[in-house]
């Protein structure tokens, strides 16, 4: 099985990402609303990656804090897997609306098998933008590579406060 | 010929009479009171040289009275940081000290591509309505409030945030030199500290931070180790949500670049 099959870009074959689910406990209804951009995993890709993030934060109408910080995050969260990802590998950025959220799932296909360390001061960023980070790395059966996975929880910030 | 070539040194002889000044303001005792007369006759002599970078940026914008201040404040920078026994003579450090001070100004304060009226006054009303509701609400606004307290359509607004990023702020989100900044950091100082340990790479992080501006390096610190939401910041600042979260976003980029090492 190849990179680009699991990360879903067979026709019919929707990528659920191995841990859309636990953030928060989202049933597939929401599924449809699904949106995702795939690209090459370059540093000059992430301002548009920021853009659409801008676009689907703002019309989720999300706080202006709240859109800076999900720019910033994402943002991170790209930078991050650009580091590590393989030559020639492509970045996934899949954005789920869920209940008082929006749940961001960013991966690419990277030969070094730990996911980002949360000890650096990037993962604070993450950790200080998102409601809640974690990333995950999974193995490809049958190659050296697998597939490093950040997923942040984004919230409006537009409860009383 | 050569004077077209290079109009801002087109006489370098015309401020050697400095040059002995600053051999002798080295060799003062930093409590010596002769000092400060030293350096403001030192600043007094360099003035038109402020004057002449200054004049290379007019017409782009910024009124050529504040260009002049913000070359004078570089000027003062550069005498102040001028270390005659380094070998260099004093104009080749201080012209890219002054251009250096005078392009962050129109950074931060000018407009970093050509936008049409429309825009600038989108901007402008956003930002004064983003402030007016923050203070309302005790939290930044989304959009469709804002668009509903401007009467714009919400599309409108959401696209004029997103323009908001391509340029930079106006007049009235001119920062309060200096002033704020020391306030605000000596407040959230102490949590930094306890934040900071716990990241593995502090210790590389630590001087980048010390090299930041202190406005940028107090806004990094007040969001990501003092726990103040964007709004906040802003309000302690004194400049607009828009502006923090741009000097935030470019803040860490610059870090991001110097802790991986690509410059």
């Amino acid at each position: 099985m190849s990179a680009d099959e699991v990360l879903g870009s067979q026709p019919g074959m929707e990528y659920e990402g191995p841990d859309d689910v636990p953030i928060l406990n989202v049933t597939g209804e929401l599924a449809g609303e699904v949106i995702e951009l795939r690209l090459p995993a370059m540093a000059e890709q992430i301002p548009l990656i920021r853009m659409l993030t801008h676009g689907v934060v703002a019309r989720a109408d999300f706080g202006l804090d709240a859109i800076a910080d999900a720019k910033m995050a994402v943002d991170e969260a790209c930078a991050q897997l650009v580091q590590l990802a393989d030559l020639g590998a492509r970045l996934h950025c899949r954005f789920q609306p869920i209940a008082g959220g929006l749940c961001v799932s960013v991966s690419t296909t990277t030969t070094e098998p730990d996911p980002p360390s949360e000890r650096t001061f990037g993962w604070h960023v993450l950790a200080t933008l998102a409601r809640s980070v974690s990333s995950h790395h999974d193995a490809l059966p049958g190659e050296t590579a697998g597939v490093t996975t950040i997923e942040l929880l984004l919230v409006p910030g537009t409860e009383a406060g | 010929m050569s004077d077209q070539r290079k109009p801002l040194l087109r006489r370098p002889d015309e401020y050697a009479h400095c040059d002995p000044l600053f051999e002798e303001l080295g060799t003062l005792d930093p409590s010596d009171p002769r000092r400060d007369e030293l350096r403001a006759r030192l600043v007094t002599e360099l003035l038109p040289l402020a004057v002449h970078i200054a004049t290379r940026f007019a017409g782009r914008g910024e009124p050529r009275e504040d260009l002049v201040q913000v070359a004078r404040i570089g000027l003062i920078n550069a005498v102040d940081r001028f270390d005659p026994t380094r070998g260099h003579d004093f104009l080749s450090f201080a012209v890219p000290t002054i251009m250096g001070e005078v392009r962050r100004h129109f950074r931060d304060t000018g407009w970093a591509v050509r936008v049409p009226r429309r825009l600038k006054e989108l901007h402008l009303s956003l930002t004064q309505g983003t402030a007016e509701l923050s203070q309302r609400l005790g939290r930044a606004p989304t959009p469709s409030e804002l668009a509903q307290h401007l009467r714009l359509d919400v599309d409108e607004v959401r696209e004029g945030l997103l323009a908001g990023n391509a340029y930079q702020a106006l007049s009235v989100d001119k920062p309060v030199h200096d002033d704020a900044e020391t306030l605000s950091l000596a407040d959230t100082i102490g949590s930094e500290d306890n934040d900071l340990v716990m990241v593995e790479n502090h210790e590389a992080l630590q001087p980048l931070l010390a090299e930041l501006p202190k406005r940028e390096r107090a806004i990094l610190v007040m969001r990501f180790f003092g726990g103040l939401t964007q709004t906040q910041i802003a309000e302690r600042v004194g400049i607009s949500q828009m502006h923090v979260s741009r000097l935030l976003s470019q803040t860490l980029e610059l870090l991001r670049g110097k802790l991986t090492g690509e410059r």
